[in-house]
């Protein structure tokens, strides 16, 4: 017991000694900390920017990090707030396709975007991606029974890829000077409202170092937020309202109509 | 120049519906039909979510209908009584068909109910309405010419509760104009049309209502029924998009006064030839979507989560 003990403090002694040569600190932020939905939107895109200081390093070893300067990878991840999606199935029944089987998940993103310096295989073990949800296909997606669900989760993922709503690439961080690093996220029109978390990780020799979480706001503004909370919160009045509409907007353009022939 | 339409929450080009709206629109100002069965179809295949184009349709028909229903009426185009008899089936008839396309839309198979009523119905009035067109065209090219025989009497006529519409000199049972009343109804709160095409053909076929009356009453019932539906969609499933709507329907009423004019230099039989072949256009595409095997078997949604 006391030779683990000793080796144990040892250890602990060692890491402490060991961080001034290892503190990095990590600074990120967002172009823009809103996206107001307006009756113009069609989407939008934002910058993610940070920069990476390492003051002890600098000083200590800088001949160093010269060369290791491409060690450092970063993984940028934006996601919107867990939702509850149904996955429907077809399947041929007398000649026609119908949704035939579901399965319903809870606690998926609504939108997704992960994009990183190089491939993540290329510097970050399996398991860590899995744990931090990074990629694709290492978001967590189980049914009610918390099974995976197979065919189904491809399923979800290429579907939400294809309205734009999970995105994947690597390469698409530009690093500066291995200090300073920019990212550019896009965001469809048919995004979902609601905070978003954009997370930075830096990653050193296969290990996350850092990381550094900035949040996003996503919200309808002005006349689209009153029409879509109106139609939400007074919906008898709302469809009374567009029956209103949609009469003098008939009967006005039909009395324009007549005046000019 | 794209437009963010909030309720269905996604933004398309401004443009394509006008452009979308306003031919709608002259197609429906000339045959006297809402045009839901068109426009309807069109947004599904642009994108728009089908019980957002289902519910929104029927609330840009209400502002079609109501200024081709007007225009009729200056014209003495409408029998009231008998519209109104109409409408109070076809109130009965939206009520429940709301209810319906609920309880589909939770079990996820509102987009298999929308296809398969619009081939069944599409098919079968598109087929007929072809056929006797066809019929009374080579009539006319033989030379024959359609007498205006005293119609036979049938089963309509022996129902009971009749009742006297003298706008179209008709004497019949109310049963009946309640019945296909209430048929549109259900059509226009689960197909997003004002079933104008069944109503037009019922009128004419069934209830025998002379025709200088039967577009204007339709249209009469049809900004009733609409106005109806648009109402319980909004309140049942909050899937009215009035922006998508004005929009649709800026180039929509438009585009009617023009097609209502263009309507009045066609001959009957030629409009109802090319109405079918249009209805039976838009069936074919549906059931070709049915029988072929979808590109991807699954879909992703965020209805349907309450019930399982």
């Amino acid at each position: 017991m006391k030779n683990i003990s000793i080796i144990m403090s040892l250890g602990f002694f060692f890491c402490i000694s060991s961080l001034p040569t290892r503190s990095e600190t990590l600074v990120t932020d967002l172009s823009q900390h809103v996206i107001e939905i307006t009756s113009q939107f069609s989407g939008s895109e934002l910058l993610l920017f940070g920069a990476l200081e390492r003051h002890a390093m600098e000083s200590i070893q800088s001949d160093e990090i010269a060369v290791q300067g491409l060690d450092y990878d970063i993984i940028v991840v934006v996601r919107s707030d867990p939702t509850d999606l149904m996955i429907r199935k077809k399947k041929r029944v007398a000649g026609i396709w119908i949704n035939n089987e579901n399965q319903m998940v809870r606690g998926v993103p609504g939108y997704y975007l992960v994009g990183s310096t190089r491939p993540l295989n290329e510097f970050l073990s399996k398991e860590d991606q899995i744990e931090l949800e990074l990629g694709l296909e290492n978001i967590k997606i189980v049914n009610e029974n918390n099974e995976g669900i197979g065919d189904y989760k491809d399923a979800l993922i290429r579907n939400m890829k294809a309205r734009g709503l999970y995105r994947e690439s690597s390469g698409n961080i530009t690093v500066k000077n291995e200090i300073l690093f920019r990212a550019n996220l896009e965001f469809p029109s048919n995004m979902p409202v609601g905070d978003y978390k954009a997370d930075v990780y830096l990653v050193r020799d296969g290990n996350v170092i850092i990381n550094h979480r900035t949040d996003l706001l996503v919200d309808k503004r002005g006349f689209e937020r009153f029409i879509y909370n109106f139609a939400h919160d007074h919906p008898a009045y709302y469809g009374i309202m567009a029956i209103i509409v949609a009469l003098s907007a008939g009967l006005f353009t039909g009395f324009v109509a007549r005046k000019i022939s | 120049m794209q437009i963010y339409l909030p309720i269905a929450e996604l933004s398309m080009n401004i443009f394509v519906l006008l452009a979308m709206g306003g031919s709608v629109g002259f197609l429906s100002g000339m045959f006297g039909v809402g045009g839901g069965f068109l426009m309807t179809p069109l947004l599904i295949f642009a994108g728009i979510p089908p019980a957002i184009a289902v519910a929104t349709e029927a609330n840009q028909i209400t502002a079609a209908s109501v200024s081709g229903a007007v225009a009729h009426w200056r014209r003495g185009g409408v029998d009231f009584k008998m519209g109104t008899v109409l409408i109070g089936g076809g109130l009965v008839g939206t009520y429940f068909g709301a209810m319906i396309f609920t309880y589909l839309r939770e079990i996820g198979q509102v987009d298999l109910m929308i296809s398969l009523a619009y081939v069944i119905f599409l098919g079968s009035i598109g087929g007929l309405m072809f056929v006797e067109s066809v019929r009374s065209i080579l009539k006319a090219r033989r030379g024959e010419i359609t007498k205006s025989v005293r119609r036979q009497r049938t089963w309509v006529d022996a129902l009971p509760f009749k009742m006297r519409f003298r706008k179209s000199k008709m004497y019949i049972s109310a049963i009946m104009p309640i019945t296909i009343g209430c048929l549109v109804g259900v059509l226009a709160a689960i197909m997003g049309v004002g079933g104008g095409f069944v109503m037009v053909p019922a009128m004419i076929y069934l209830l025998h209502m002379p025709t200088n009356v039967v577009i204007g009453t339709s249209l009469f019932q049809i900004t009733f029924v609409t106005a109806a539906a648009t109402y319980f969609h909004s309140i049942n499933t909050q899937t009215v998009d009035v922006v998508l709507a004005v929009t649709l329907l800026t180039a929509a009423v438009v585009g009617a006064q023009i097609g209502a004019v263009v309507g009045a230099k066609l001959k009957g039989e030629q409009l109802r030839i090319l109405l079918a072949g249009m209805v039976l256009l838009v069936c074919a595409k549906m059931a070709f979507d049915l029988v072929v095997e979808p590109d991807d078997l699954f879909t992703i949604s965020t209805i349907g989560l309450g019930r399982q």
